[in-house]
């Protein structure tokens, strides 16, 4: 009954955040001069107007899911893992690597050792980040900016580098994989349904660790309040260093998915901003597993459909990145509203 | 500036930190704000300084209410406070700070008024020195110019000779004095050291558990001031509870035990404790006894000496091990440092025991709330329950083979009957062999419960008694730094 | 078309500097040594480009940000929105539509429409460079064969549209009703030819690829690309005649086979015009080649080209010949010029890429790509497409007629008339066969011969460049 009341509660928050932001970009849209609800339009049909949409856009949502999904695990200890975007880049790097050496194909054996290496990968960039904080004193915020900042140096290294095309020297990526070793969709599509699995199955078992496991538990606890969590002999520093490498190996699992399904090779935007974009998704579902999948789908949805306004109405499609944002303040407001008015209420 | 409080409250949710004050400051007079901590001193100073504002009542400046006010408002009043940590730029010199605080003026004028200042208290500040070079006491007196120069009629000193040295403290004083006298400046001086007060200040306004309990003059009696402050009336908490019987081996030991905090080294500790024995530490807050308590539970690093249970040593060990060894701490701010806020019961006794139903004959969390009379849901979260129900629950959580139980202000912020359910659930423990150390602001609630007493003074514990050879007024005497050390 | 891009040197490029000031904090070598400026410069950029490099872009103007024509003829926007609110509806029947995908899947209305093709653009279509250039050859083909539509899409780089794959913009742009989809970028080339592969009924042009030469193309897929060659040899011709110091830039790109080639041609201009028209000895020549690590500046990414052109300016150099996409040369030297240097720059690509540079653009070598598009088009549309590689050389009776040439060459306003006719000259040697520059003897830059005494190169020869030559300085391959 209560957790009704408070699902409730959220979806209704959420609802005036949409509408205050979809207020918002008309007026945007208007002072522009193109036709607002025609350009909205355009934008949601792009995203989910034919079943070849539809599959892109559940191309997107696959590694917001993953990315979002890992960031609860570091938000229930109170981490701002903004290194998450590393992360990808991490998982990318290390899938990449374990396949390089098969230039002629290999089996699906190789793909389960790619995703595995690119889970690694994740990992071991994200305990990086968490031994900066819980030894090196560097709050998270900051080491993972570095981290993050770093990975891409060394994507750009790799590309350049050790992993360029034979006599060429481009930014724009390594040598594609061979053809067996692309994870592929289904005939036709953007669909990849083992990627969809490994999604679904994510979120579902962060969703079993936070509710029903006493690590998940411990982790909220040392989110609450880590000094308690000291005297409850919760060892603080030991779950958070646990709660990033999780998060890491599933950003990582992303990066693999992303080189192996989607790219078929290592490029400097591999992660696409998808751990930023994942940032935003859980600040947006207040940390609550069961909004991720819908919020996930509305931003994979402007992703996609982005692509629409250059097209048909000649409009940039960072319109749609202007959304994004106007929607997260917008919640914010609405956050705020609430905070103020309930302050109204107790003064009075 | 004449300073009026009209029957001011001060609630904060639970606590009452001001209760129907009435009060008046006159011009030229040096106050002195005397009380313990807790008691309301700085709740009653906040709101004159426009920090705070009152639940109920009002201040007065000069007969005219003063209404809604806040910090930069009450300076342009007339009200400039001194802090413990004073307000300045560190990175900056002298003249700057003066400046960025200042009145608006050009930069000649400013650095006239600067020299003609301090030529007037005897300060030597230099205007190009930088502020992080300075002292505490030589920051102390850069504000203290800079409130002058914005022209302030009250002046209120938090605790000002914290930190600075001995010479600082009476040019401070001497200072004072010309201020109240040669100005009409009101002066409120905030502390809780007694010879200060008597050396400073003409009248003395004690504070004890957010009420006003004493305007007097000077000169001051120390023992009157002392039952003021701490309360002599015995208010009969737990006197039918019986001490519990001692145990014969001293299984806590504790040999020249140098204990590194944060803030402060306890030094030279030496300690025994029996099973069954309670040992209660008096002292003002920030003395040593936290350091104790927190050194006793694994806590904070033994630089020297060795601390012995049950026959093993346990200095450098983890916390894990001291708390798998029986010893269990609870801190005094319950829900801040003791309680995870947004949990619920039911997460909390999940956390505290991990084998779930295993055979250790721990409490189900059902039986614990029925037990430890908790009233409240399974499912309620630690924030919405109240003091005694967050205590009862701390109580709740810790396991029964604890074998050394460790609590700061086990009673803190409860009511009469909340406090001896406490203690009777305490000394109930220590009836099965554990031992009580426990803190307290309530000398009545060590002279009650105890076997042996610690008093802390000046972060060394400078009395180590049986308590019926120890009264609660000489206790108090102590804690100020009032009595030969034994 | 090219009348909507803003003129260059706007307030707006000011600002765009700034931006990149930001942005040159992520390789910029102060701040490299300073990782936390580094991070907060990175993370402030980001921010910055993700919501806002649009607005800041050269290639960005308001009209074209939104454009929709009844800003213009209606009175006020607020009549829109009444009209707009017939939509309201759709949106009600987009979820129906949404809710039925899920379950059946749904048929598209088909319609009778006008041949539509699709171009894909590396850069923003007013780049001034690259892009802009095949923008335009795409209005021509609409301009002259009426009842064609032309739907394009820019700034199509992972960087720029992250998330998206060439694939699926093609689907997209298939979706539309495009029956022949042209690719302008060699980094698009394995993309292309995926979405060939997965779409045989559509017809595609990869433009500077080679994928019919190495046989990996399917049947669908062809090639095109100009002889920027002799474009690179004027370039490089004018650049040698008018140096003071005697040292040449050259501002490249990434490396591989295509841009060693055009360096190469470049030089082979410049040493013609050093050796046989100054007759001064070859040695006292510099021709120096940078490379930035991409067709255009992504920021934190590739070497950024202001940066580099501001290096060879700074050296000494004092024509700087661009093989980028972009205009960072021209701006740069202009700026230097207003600094009080006697410099030059030749820009690449694009013809109006003077345009507002007066004082130091030499020329610019350019593609005119419309020809080229406009027999592509006509071809698929009568149902005569065969797959072919076609390298399209300028008509040498006017190499700037915009309806036979595929390259040409524009003389700049800072070209002297002396330098102009001894260019004239010259392209008069290049159309006769007289002057043949790719003629042996010539060495590779590690001294092996890439071409014996008397030989002359076949095309293969040429394409597939394989090192910088003898006498030119930089990298002929990754380190």
């Amino acid at each position: 009954m209560f957790q009704a009341a408070r699902f409730g509660l959220s979806l209704g928050r959420l609802a005036a955040a949409l509408f205050i932001s979809f207020v918002i970009t008309t007026l945007i849209l208007l002072v522009a001069g193109a036709p607002p609800l025609h350009s909205l339009v355009i934008l949601f049909e792009g995203g989910l107007g034919s079943a070849a949409k539809v599959t892109q856009t559940i191309a997107v949502w696959i590694p917001l899911v993953l990315c979002s999904s890992a960031l609860l695990l570091t938000f229930a200890p109170g981490l701002w893992n903004i290194g998450v975007e590393g992360q990808i880049i991490l998982g990318a790097i290390f899938a990449t690597g374990f396949l390089r050496p098969f230039p002629a194909g290999g089996t699906g054996l190789h793909l389960v050792g790619a995703l595995a290496a690119g889970m690694i990968g994740g990992a071991l960039w994200a305990y990086l980040a968490g031994v900066l904080r819980t030894w090196g004193r560097v709050h998270e915020i900051f080491g993972g900016l570095g981290l993050n900042f770093v990975a891409l140096g060394l994507t750009l290294w790799l590309i350049f580098g050790p992993w360029r095309r034979p006599g060429v020297a481009s930014m724009s990526g390594t040598e594609p994989l061979h053809h067996t070793l692309w994870l592929k969709g289904l005939k036709g599509l953007s669909l990849n349904p083992v990627s969809l699995a490994l999604a679904i199955l994510a979120i579902f078992f962060v969703i079993f660790l936070l509710r029903f496991t006493r690590w998940g538990l411990s982790l909220k606890a040392v989110g609450q309040n880590p000094e308690a969590a000291l005297l409850f002999g919760l060892k603080p520093n030991r779950r958070i260093l646990e709660a990033m490498v999780a998060c890491g190996a599933l950003a990582g699992l992303a990066g693999g998915l992303q080189v192996v399904g989607v790219y078929h090779r290592l490029l400097p935007a591999i992660s696409s901003n998808y751990g930023y974009t994942a940032l935003l998704v859980t600040m947006l579902a207040s940390f609550r597993p069961h909004l991720i999948p819908p919020i996930c789908l509305f931003f994979a949805v402007l992703n996609v459909g982005s692509i629409q306004l250059p097209l048909q109405l000649q409009l940039d499609s960072s319109l749609s990145g202007v959304i994004q944002g106007v929607l997260v303040l917008a919640v914010f407001l609405v956050h705020g509203l609430e905070e103020h008015f309930r302050l109204l209420r107790r003064k009075r | 500036m004449r300073v009026e409080f009209q029957d001011i409250h001060k609630y904060y949710g639970w606590v009452r930190a001001n209760v129907g004050i009435n009060l008046v400051l006159e011009p030229g007079r040096i106050y002195g704000l005397l009380g313990e901590n807790g008691a309301g001193k700085s709740t009653l100073m906040r709101m004159l300084a426009g920090h705070t504002q009152p639940s109920k009542g009002c201040i007065l400046f000069d007969g005219e209410v003063a209404d809604g006010l806040n910090p930069s408002r009450a300076l342009n009043m007339g009200v400039g406070m001194l802090y413990q940590d004073p307000l300045d730029f560190p990175a900056l010199n002298i003249f700057e700070n003066f400046l960025l605080g200042g009145r608006k003026q050009a930069k000649k004028q400013t650095l006239h008024r600067l020299r003609e200042l301090g030529e007037r208290f005897h300060f030597s500040l230099p205007p190009g020195e930088k502020v992080s070079e300075l002292t505490v006491g030589e920051r102390q007196q850069l504000e203290l110019l800079r409130l002058l120069d914005l022209g302030v009629k009250v002046l209120v000193l938090d605790e000002p000779t914290t930190g600075i040295s001995i010479t600082q403290k009476e040019m401070l004083f001497a200072t004072m004095r010309q201020l109240a006298k040669d100005r009409g400046r009101t002066i409120v001086f905030v502390t809780h050291k007694l010879a200060e007060v008597e050396e400073l200040c003409e009248e003395v306004i004690v504070l004890r558990r957010g009420k006003l309990v004493a305007k007097l003059q000077s000169p001051f009696q120390s023992d009157e001031l002392i039952k003021l402050m701490f309360g002599s009336e015995h208010e009969g908490i737990g006197k039918t509870q019986l001490r519990p019987e001692l145990g014969k081996e001293k299984f806590l030991q504790l040999q020249n035990v140098q204990l590194l905090g944060d803030k402060y080294t306890l030094r030279d500790i030496s300690l025994q404790i029996r099973p069954g024995e309670i040992l209660g530490l008096a002292g003002l807050e920030g003395n040593g006894q936290e350091l104790l308590l927190r050194g006793l539970a694994g806590l904070a690093r033994v630089g020297k000496g060795r601390l012995i249970f049950d026959g093993e040593e346990f200095q450098g060990r983890p916390y894990l091990k001291f708390r798998q060894a029986g010893i269990h701490f609870l801190p005094a701010a319950r829900l801040e440092h003791g309680l995870f806020p947004d949990l619920s019961l039911v997460e909390h006794f999940r956390l505290a025991f991990p084998e779930r139903n295993g055979d250790h004959g721990q409490l189900l969390p059902e039986e614990g709330i029925k037990k430890f009379s908790i009233q409240a849901q399974l499912s309620t979260s630690a924030r919405a329950l109240s003091g005694g129900n967050q205590q009862r629950l701390l109580l709740a959580l810790i396991p029964t083979q604890t074998r050394l139980l460790l609590l700061e202000h086990p009673t803190r912020g409860l009511d009469h009957g909340a406090g001896q359910q406490v203690w009777s659930h305490l000394l109930d423990r220590c009836r099965r062999d554990a031992a009580l150390i426990f803190s307290s602001a309530d000398l009545d609630e060590i002279k009650a419960h105890s076997h042996r007493v610690l008093v802390f003074y000046n972060r060394q514990i400078i009395a180590d008694r049986p308590v019926h050879s120890l009264g609660v007024e000489e206790m108090g005497r102590l804690m100020a730094g009032q009595g030969r050390a034994v | 078309m090219a009348g909507r891009a803003p003129p260059p040197y706007t307030p707006r490029m000011i600002f765009l500097g700034k931006l990149r000031i930001w942005n040159d904090g992520i390789i910029g070598e102060a701040e490299r040594d300073d990782p936390v400026t580094a991070t907060a410069l990175f993370f402030g950029g980001l921010i910055i480009r993700h919501y806002s490099l649009i607005f800041l872009s050269p290639a960005f103007s308001f009209s074209s940000y939104i454009r929709h024509p009844t800003f213009s003829e209606s009175a006020g926007a607020l009549l829109t929105f009444a009209k707009e609110k017939i939509m309201l509806s759709r949106i009600l029947r987009l979820c129906v539509v949404f809710l039925l995908i899920l379950g059946v899947g749904c048929t598209k209305e088909t319609k009778e429409k006008p041949f539509t093709f699709g171009l894909l653009l590396v850069g923003p279509y007013n780049d001034r460079g690259w892009s802009q250039a095949h923008y335009d050859a795409g209005l021509y083909v609409e301009k002259k064969l009426p009842g064609v539509k032309m739907l394009y899409l820019d700034k199509v780089n992972p960087a720029d549209r992250p998330g998206l794959t060439l694939p699926q913009l093609v689907d997209d742009l298939v979706g539309k009703g495009a029956r022949l989809i042209i690719a302008n970028s060699d980094d698009m080339k394995d993309g292309v030819r995926e979405a060939a592969e997965q779409h045989p009924e559509i017809t595609f042009i990869h433009v500077s690829g080679d994928d019919v030469l190495t046989k990996k193309a399917p049947p669908n897929l062809g090639n095109v690309m100009g002889r920027m060659e002799y474009g690179k040899m004027m370039a490089g011709f004018v650049a040698a005649l008018t140096t003071n110091t005697g040292k040449i830039g050259y501002l490249g790109p990434l490396i591989n086979e295509e841009t060693r080639r055009l360096a190469a041609s470049a030089y082979l201009g410049a040493a013609y015009g050093w050796r046989e028209v100054r007759k001064k000895p070859l040695e006292e020549l510099q021709f120096k080649v940078s490379w930035i690590g991409f067709w255009f500046n992504i920021p934190g990414v590739t070497a950024d080209p202001t940066q580099v052109a501001n290096r060879f300016f700074d050296g000494g150099y004092d024509v700087v010949i661009s093989g980028i996409d972009t205009t960072e040369a021209v701006v740069v030297a202009a700026q230097k010029l207003r600094a009080g240097r006697q410099v030059w720059a030749i820009p690449y690509d694009y013809k109006g890429a003077c345009q507002g540079a007066d004082d130091v653009c030499l020329g610019v070598p350019y593609f005119n790509w419309g020809p080229a598009y406009l027999e592509q088009v006509k071809a698929v549309r009568e149902g005569r497409w065969k797959q072919s590689w076609d390298w399209d050389g300028p008509d040498w009776n006017n190499i700037n007629n915009e309806d036979t040439s595929a390259i040409g060459f524009v003389n700049g306003p800072a070209l002297s008339t002396e330098v102009a006719e001894k260019l004239n000259s010259f392209i008069q040697g290049l159309a006769t066969g007289k002057i043949n520059l790719f003629q042996g003897p010539l060495y590779y830059q590690d001294g092996s011969p890439y071409l014996k005494a008397g030989e002359t190169a076949t095309d293969k020869q040429i394409w597939y460049m394989e090192r910088l030559l003898k006498g030119m300085e930089g990298a002929s391959s990754p380190k």
